[in-house]
């Protein structure tokens, strides 16, 4: 191909001149350490880099945000570590104050040091950060928290927590409300208050209980209630019958029931003088005599039944045999007589039954529990009577009569008993009323009566147990509410005005009280610091995890965006080297080229 | 006798013809445009003679240009492709250098004010936080618009660079038709036999030089002169004629100049995208595809940041407790009427959703019937129908767009949403102590609760609700159109012309005697101010229209338990009558609030949603504004603020990379034409060499031949002596 010089030249130039600008590119590129200078020299990885620019900085934000959360939560712990160490010594000094020996001034003494406390422990709770943002103000950060007017300490701060990105998804508060740490300190157990009424007389006590079922809770007030067993007799009796105070013979036994007991004499007369006995012959007049060796006698309608087991030695012990197969007692409520002889194998015996009213004869008692008191009508909950414990037992006067672990007898008194006399036995036991709702939650409706007791047993209902020892009077009463706040400030601020106020004798009991209630409310208040203080504990541990997260992520950006960006050494200079062999080569090639002329040789 | 010394003569002369001729090519051999010329040689035609024939040496035919029409067209293809690479490649680099600085870019600039929003959010009472965080607004918004300078700089630039362009073609032109005419007169001289080489050399290098400007088509004439045209067949000069170009101010932008043609007094406008190639169509496209695009891209993102975080600012509650302003200035679309417009309708536009925006610029036309939204950087038409109200408001990718009664058929407006966004962000909040770090509400367990039940810390409802009306017309239902199918909020209100309608925080009123069923309303939240947007449905056939829409998130409310399991509510807009059933953690939401209560309150518990007054220590609002940084706010919830910007370093890297590419594969596939072209018409000055010796030794020859002769003559002399 024919080549013009002037191409010779310029393609010479043009290539001289691209290798330099390449040597240029490298040489920049090594002297800068970048390979992307411009978003052309690399566009895709220009666009990438800001992409890991920006999570970069977003992950550097978070670091100095971490920075800033634990420092907040460090002085935070600090200052909630100095409220457990006084909240503490107020314990310790309640405690002291319980002794018997103190008189008024040591206490008023105590709670001069408690009102000490109580200032120094309002100014914790206004901690600052040390550039003047209260700690446990929410959000009203600017404004002092806790105010302690004429001896009442209020709250003007709120709930707001403040929150802290500290990872990409993860949020932790940095702050604390003070009214979680301070003000909602709930009372008695946490969930609900037990109390015995001031008026008790037993020497029941109840425990604080405890929560089995959360979700059962109501937040209603309830009145535990305790009744001995009682047995009264019938505003209604005509007779005069007295009924015993029951004893109580097995404690498993008892129900809880109330019970009717009920006397019945018919009245009238009749006679049972018709009946024989025909001991071979087996005849009887009015009587029913069915198999040999039973019959049945339906005189009081109770269908007794006489069982006769081969021969008899004698009359005697035949009629022996047949009173007690009759329940007919000694006293003679039934007249045997014979009118035959043993010997010829035939005799006869009659039984007869005396005109009432001539002895206390032809008595019978029943009894049915509680559900049947209202004449047999159904209850509420639809179901008919009570079932009855006893039915038209024969009964005389001052006869035991036991039943559910019960015992008692009823006696004539001044007159015999009448006929339908009544009387009420109600079993020991305790109930429980809804106060709130007006309904009674033990025993459970339909049921009524109470629920039977024993000194420590276990008392549960609406996802709450509790227990009461001791043995409570009949009528006494302990009260069961939902716990309530009370701010660790009002706790301390009773402390003071309790121990300031003179004990006579007659209010000793009184200070009893209000000081453990005083020591549990300390207890609790330091319970829930201590779950603040460990919920700071556990943030910080998870800063402490997303710290070095945080760092092996910056260096994972930055390793990507040097991998991304920067020039590799290696490689740079290699390159530059072929660069340079290659420029060389062609500048001396291109003086050797452009020297051949033929004008040299002419 | 005599014809051996003419015969030797006419050696002699061809030989010096040919000494001259290759002389020439030495000379020029580094000429522009020079084409080796050759010398022409034929035999004279023999003397008859008995014998034969007898030669009568040689005559010089002429002087040719050693020319290869298809090689030159090629190179004139390659080389206004080439110019119009590289000048491509030379302006783009200066965006390119511009936007991915990892100093001078935007990102930077836009990571420090997040950078400065993380720090007000964790420390929100810091005053000096605050300060550095209007710092770093300043910052931000000086940024965007010195890059937005910059990019107007290089628009300016471009605008001088036009009409240098322009004059150069022009006098490029004229020149070229003077030399059209001296071809023509020096051809006609030879009647047409001989062709001015030189000349034509001259011509064809200035017709180079035109085409490295702009794309030129080249027709020969038969009488030797050139016809030249551009673009789409505009002649530029035929024989000695010119039309010339000129720059005029575009009809829909007065700041950008364009290329028209000057035919007699008429001056015609082209259309620019017809101008191609060379330097010339350099600049056109990279100022319509890259400059612009460039330009808009910037402003979106600036748009984007703006008011993202005026709308999330005004959400909130500043030091001070007052409702949250405006950070920053937000730019507003660039309106322009065509000029040529003969109808009277007025138009304004608004920013409505920055997340729909895109990057181009848009022509809204009327045909006489219906309006039409044209997008210009896809010519995506939207069909805007025939409103019969005005003003008449559209809305078309989250531009708002308000024109008055008067448009007549063919009536064109140009719409440039974020043109002024870089331009025209600046910080319009001077007080640190009005940035908005708190919510407006907070909420509050009562601390005589016994139950267990927590209130979350609440957040913003402002969920989009539609009010329908019912048949009958009535009454209407109001739901919430953020889930699918929408929730009813309340059904069967009744309708009361002008009355408050309230729900989530906002209320509006619907006025106007005649509702008719099915007749619907919306409101959502508007991108560009604390207020909703109100919006009839285009099928409403009622009389009735929406007016209002204030958001006042500021109305406390509080859930009071009757059980544990039911709660009334009071304060509540509108009032809730009624005990509401509670299931924990479930979304209660009043008045533009949303809270759940979880564990287990009981009857009694007293929940409060208050105005959350003196919370310098809030920070929650803060939070929402840092959290800005990572959402994804643009180009249609796919990218955020510093992806979008990304995307723009991307697209700018991305054509200068291939421009560099395109442009040096140009160059080589030029330089190769130019190689192919020249070793046709190149001058090799080895060949001259050669040549030289050649005509040398002929004519050496031929003298010799002559002096043979003479000697010849002189021996025939002294016979006769």
């Amino acid at each position: 191909m024919r080549i013009s010089s002037k191409t010779l030249f310029d393609s010479n130039v043009a290539s001289l001149s691209q290798q330099q600008a390449r040597m240029i590119q490298t040489q920049q590129q090594i002297s800068s350490g970048r390979r992307v200078m411009t978003a052309s020299d690399d566009p895709v990885a220009a666009a990438r880099a800001l992409e890991i620019n920006q999570s970069d900085a977003v992950n550097t934000q978070q670091a100095s945000n971490r920075v800033s959360v634990r420092n907040t939560l460090s002085i935070t712990e600090s200052s909630l570590t100095s409220v457990t160490e006084l909240l503490q010594d107020v314990r310790t000094a309640i405690v002291q104050a319980g002794n018997g020996t103190l008189n008024d001034n040591d206490r008023r003494t105590i709670a001069n040091g408690l009102s000490g406390r109580l200032q120094e422990l309002i100014g914790l709770a206004n901690s600052t950060d040390g550039v003047g943002n209260y700690l446990f103000a929410g959000f009203q950060s600017r404004a002092q928290p806790f105010v302690n007017v004429s001896g009442v300490t209020t709250y003007n701060g709120d709930d707001g927590q403040r929150n802290v990105q500290v990872s990409a998804t993860r949020q932790i508060a940095s702050s604390n409300s003070g009214a979680d740490v301070f003000m909602r300190v709930k009372n008695g157990n946490g969930s609900f208050v037990t109390q015995a009424s001031s008026g008790n007389n037993g020497s029941g006590v109840i425990g604080q209980g405890s929560v089995t079922d959360p979700t059962a809770l109501t937040g209603h007030n309830y009145t535990v209630t305790f009744a001995d067993v009682t047995a009264l007799a019938a505003g209604t009796n005509t007779g005069n019958g007295v009924i015993s105070t029951p004893a109580v013979t097995s404690q498993s036994a008892v129900t809880g029931k109330d019970y009717s007991v009920t006397l019945n004499m018919p009245a009238g007369t009749y006679d049972v003088n018709e009946l024989t006995v025909g001991y071979n012959t087996q005849t009887i007049s009015t009587l029913d005599f069915t198999a040999p060796g039973t019959f049945v006698v339906d005189a009081a309608g109770d269908n007794d039944t006489v069982t006769l087991t081969g021969a008899y030695a004698d009359e005697a012990a035949l009629v022996a045999k047949i009173q007690a197969d009759l329940d007919v007692d000694a006293a003679g409520a039934f007249a045997v007589t014979s009118t035959g002889s043993v010997a010829d194998g035939d005799f006869e015996v009659s039984i007869a039954r005396t005109a009432a009213g001539a002895g206390s004869t032809a008595v019978t008692i029943s009894a049915t529990d509680a559900g049947a008191i209202a004449g047999g009508v159904a209850n509420s909950a639809g179901v008919a009577g009570g079932a009855a414990v006893l039915t038209g037992q024969p009964y005389v006067s001052g006869e035991t009569i036991s039943f559910a672990g019960l015992q008692f007898n009823i006696q004539d008194g001044s007159t015999a008993f009448a006929d339908g006399d009544s009387f009420t036995v109600t079993s020991p036991g305790y109930t429980v009323t809804d106060t709130t709702a007006s309904t009674t939650r033990l025993p459970v409706p339909p049921a009524t009566g109470r629920m039977p007791w024993a000194s420590g047993q276990t008392i549960s209902f609406d996802g709450m147990q509790f227990d009461i020892q001791g043995t409570p009077a009949n009528g006494d009463s302990f009260t069961v509410v939902p716990s309530t706040n009370e701010s660790v400030f009002k706790t301390i601020s009773d402390m003071i005005a309790v121990l300031n106020t003179p004990v006579s004798s007659s209010s000793a009991a009184s200070l009893t009280n209000s000081l453990s209630h005083g020591l549990n409310q300390m207890d609790n208040a330091l319970d829930n610091v201590l779950s603040t203080r460990s919920t700071l504990g556990l943030r910080l541990n998870e800063i402490d995890a997303l710290q070095s997260a945080g760092e092996d992520l910056s260096l994972q950006y930055k390793q990507t965006l040097s991998d991304l960006l920067d020039v590799d050494y290696n490689q740079a200079l290699s390159d530059l080297m072929q660069q340079q062999t290659n420029l060389q080569a062609a500048q001396k090639t291109f003086s050797v080229v452009a020297g051949l002329s033929l004008f040299d040789f002419i | 006798m005599a014809d051996l010394f003419t015969s030797a003569l006419s050696g002699m002369n061809a030989a010096q013809i040919g000494l001259a001729t290759t002389e020439h090519n030495i000379a020029n051999a580094s000429t522009p445009g020079y084409t080796r010329q050759e010398m022409q040689i034929a035999s004279r035609p023999g003397q008859q003679t008995g014998f034969g024939f007898v030669g009568e040496g040689v005559s010089v035919s002429g002087i040719k240009r050693i020319y290869d029409e298809f090689l030159t067209t090629q190179v004139l293809q390659e080389q206004t492709q080439a110019s119009y690479l590289s000048t491509y490649h030379g302006v783009m680099k200066q965006i390119d250098n511009l936007v991915a600085d990892p100093v001078a870019g935007a990102s930077a600039a836009m990571q420090s004010f997040f950078d400065a929003m993380n720090g007000v959010a964790s420390n929100p009472e810091s005053v000096p936080a605050r300060q550095t965080l209007l710092g770093a607004a300043q910052f931000a918004a000086n940024r965007f618009q010195s890059i937005d300078q910059r990019l107007s700089d290089i628009a300016n630039g471009l605008n001088s660079q036009i009409s240098g362009s322009v004059n150069t073609i022009n006098t490029l032109a004229r020149q070229i038709a003077a030399l059209n005419g001296n071809i023509k007169r020096a051809t006609a001289a030879t009647d047409g036999q001989q062709l001015p080489n030189d000349l034509m050399d001259q011509r064809d290098q200035l017709i180079s030089q035109l085409n490295k400007e702009i794309k030129v088509s080249v027709q020969n004439q038969s009488d030797g002169t050139v016809a030249v045209s551009i673009g789409h067949g505009q002649t530029l000069v035929i024989d000695e004629q010119v039309s010339a170009l000129r720059v005029i101010s575009s009809s829909t932008d007065p700041s950008k100049l364009e290329v028209a043609y000057q035919n007699g007094n008429k001056t015609i406008a082209l259309q620019q995208s017809s101008l191609q190639g060379g330097n010339l169509g350099a600049y056109l496209a990279f100022r319509d595809q890259s400059l612009e695009p460039a330009r808009n891209a910037l402003g979106r993102v600036a748009l984007g940041m703006a008011m993202s975080v005026n709308q999330q600012n005004q959400l909130g509650l500043d030091l001070k407790g007052v409702s949250g302003g405006a950070i920053f200035n937000v730019a507003v679309p660039r309106i322009s009427v065509n000029s040529s417009n003969t109808g009277s309708a007025g138009i304004s536009a608004t920013i409505g959703d920055v997340n729909a925006l895109t990057t181009s610029d848009y022509e809204l036309r009327y045909d006489g019937s219906r309006y039409t939204m044209i997008r210009l950087s896809d010519n995506a038409i939207t069909d805007l129908g025939s409103p019969t109200s005005f003003p008449a408001s559209f809305s078309v990718d989250g531009v708002n767009v308000s024109l008055t009664a008067g448009a007549l058929a063919g009536d064109r407006f140009m719409i440039r949403p974020t043109a002024n966004g870089a331009r025209d962000m600046k910080v319009s909040m001077s007080d640190p102590s009005k940035v908005a770090t708190a919510m407006p509400m907070r909420t509050m367990a009562a601390l005589t609760n016994t139950g267990t039940g927590a209130i979350s810390s609440g957040a913003l409802n402002l969920n989009p609700v539609s009010i329908t009306f019912d048949n009958p017309p009535t009454t209407f239902t109001v739901s919430d159109t953020s889930t699918t199918p929408p929730t009813v909020l309340e059904a069967g209100v009744t309708y009361t012309s002008g009355n408050d309608i309230s729900y989530n925080g906002w209320t509006a009123q619907i006025a106007g005697a005649a509702p008719v069923a099915g007749d619907s309303f919306t409101l959502a939240k508007d991108s560009s101010a604390a207020a909703m947007r109100l919006t009839a449905s285009a099928s409403n056939t009622g009389n009735t229209s929406i007016s209002g829409g204030a958001l006042d998130l500021q109305q406390p409310f509080s859930i009071t338990f009757t059980s544990p399991t039911t709660y009334t509510v009071s304060g509540a807009v509108p009032a809730v009558v009624g005990a509401q059933t509670y299931t924990p953690g479930q979304d209660i939401s009043y008045n533009g609030w949303t809270v759940q209560i979880s564990g287990q309150p009981f009857a009694g518990d007293v929940f409060n949603v208050e105005i959350n007054t003196n919370a310098a220590g809030d920070n929650r609002n803060a939070m929402s504004l840092s959290a800005l940084q990572l959402q994804n706010l643009m180009v249609g919830g796919t990218a955020t603020l510093q992806g979008a910007y990304g995307q723009l370093v991307g697209d700018v890297g991305a054509k200068t990379h291939e421009l560099d590419v395109t442009s040096h594969a140009q160059e080589n596939m030029l330089a190769q034409t130019i190689a192919a072209q020249q070793s046709i018409s190149g001058v090799n000055l080895d060949e001259e060499a050669a040549n030289l010796m050649r005509f040398q030794k002929a004519y050496q020859a031929a003298a010799k031949a002559m002096q043979i002769a003479q000697t010849m003559f002189d021996s025939l002399m002294a016979i006769g002596r």
